[in-house]
């Protein structure tokens, strides 16, 4: 089921990158808004969130600070690396001993092809969403869902896995070009 | 018509309206006022970017306005968290943030002081279509070839405006007869507050 999917998968993973398509519904489950674009997550704590489509945005946690340029919007904004990375479902994957430190995780059988595990914050636990749920296909991990506190669903579908792929120099660092405003702590 | 307030420079690029020119796109703006004031439901989706001193951010914008009452949402990149401030002239409330529901009998402070966001929510409701705020005393005009406003001054705020270009991706929703801004840029002191408008939706 999805926790043995979940053990395959994290089994020996230090790092990820792929494709991403994102789509968000308003609590009455009517589509808000479609994005895609690629990601890259490394152990511990680095990501990179590269949206395309749509429009261009970018996000990065360099470990201590995570990074968001809108260049569209001549804005990026820099603040502590914090919770609220650590306490989403995907920063967890890459460490997986985290996932059951910080939420009930419950195997949710099997669902239109996909075996599902469901993560519940803990009490106390101050993760900003009410529930999420991790969708594995022959043991790759291919969606994740997340509702968050307003009951607005994110479901993000992953394609084109590379495991511990080698990522160029640069890939979670951050350098605002110049003449752009940096706002934040 | 346009009050006196203190003049700032417009844009560099603007020629200078002649007397007759400006009064000319004065009444056009009236005009375009009470046509917006007539269309008083609206709502957009964009992405806004706020600057106030240290603290801001940016997200993903949906604003709905029927009348006096409003509600804005704005959700974070990837994990689209969100808060949601809703109100009217009676009042504000604030969901979403850690801590929970908030309420304040005014919205700009009310999220101020929750997120330290300057967001001016009552005149913005006007300025982000392009209009004056009614209720915020004398504002000051400045205007593009086209007639359309690229600046106004009001409240201490100096807002600019880009309007679509023929062509342009901006989906104003079912035809809405009065032209309505692509991008507006809005200043006061160290706040800041830019919104790219991506889509106009002209139901609520």
């Amino acid at each position: 089921g999805g926790r043995d999917d979940l053990n395959t998968f994290t089994r020996g993973l230090t790092g990820l990158d792929g494709q991403f398509s994102q789509q968000v519904f308003d609590a009455s489950g009517k589509l808000k808004e479609s994005s895609s674009g690629k990601l890259a997550l490394s152990a511990p704590r680095l990501f990179r969130w590269e949206y395309q489509r749509p429009y261009p945005q970018l996000i990065i946690a360099d470990g201590r600070n995570v990074w968001v340029h809108e260049p569209d919007l001549q804005q990026v904004t820099k603040r502590p690396q914090g919770a609220e990375e650590q306490n989403s479902p995907l920063a967890a994957l890459i460490d997986p001993s985290k996932l059951d430190a910080q939420y009930v995780v419950r195997d949710a059988g099997n669902a239109n092809g996909l075996n599902w595990l469901t993560l519940a914050p803990k009490e106390g636990g101050d993760a900003s969403f009410r529930s999420a749920r991790l969708g594995f296909a022959n043991a790759s991990l291919v969606r994740m869902d997340v509702v968050d506190a307003l009951g607005q669903r994110t479901e993000i579908s992953f394609s084109g896995w590379h495991r511990n792929p080698s990522f160029p120099a640069g890939t979670f660092r951050y350098t605002p070009a110049r003449g752009v405003d940096v706002i934040g702590e | 018509c346009a009050g006196r307030a203190t003049r700032t420079s417009p844009p560099a690029a603007l020629p200078a309206l002649s007397v007759a020119e400006q009064a000319v796109a004065d009444a056009r703006q009236a005009e375009r006022e009470l046509a917006l004031q007539q269309d008083s439901q609206w709502s957009l989706v964009g992405r806004i970017a706020v600057a106030s001193g240290r603290n801001g951010g940016s997200g993903r914008l949906e604003w709905a306005q029927h009348g006096g009452r409003f509600e804005v949402s704005v959700s974070a990149p990837v994990t689209r968290q969100s808060w949601t401030l809703g109100g009217d002239d009676g009042g504000a409330r604030l969901d979403g943030l850690e801590g929970g529901r908030r309420d304040g009998p005014d919205a700009a402070q009310l999220l101020r002081e929750a997120t330290g966001w300057d967001v001016p929510v009552p005149a913005l409701a006007y300025w982000i279509r392009g209009a004056r705020a009614s209720g915020f005393g004398p504002a000051r005009l400045d205007y593009g070839p086209d007639g359309r406003p690229v600046r106004i001054e009001q409240a201490g705020w100096t807002i600019d405006y880009r309007w679509p270009e023929p062509g342009d991706g901006v989906a104003t929703g079912a035809e809405s007869a009065v032209p309505l801004p692509s991008r507006i840029d809005a200043r006061r002191g160290e706040a800041r507050v830019k919104l790219v408008i991506d889509a106009w939706g002209v139901d609520g």
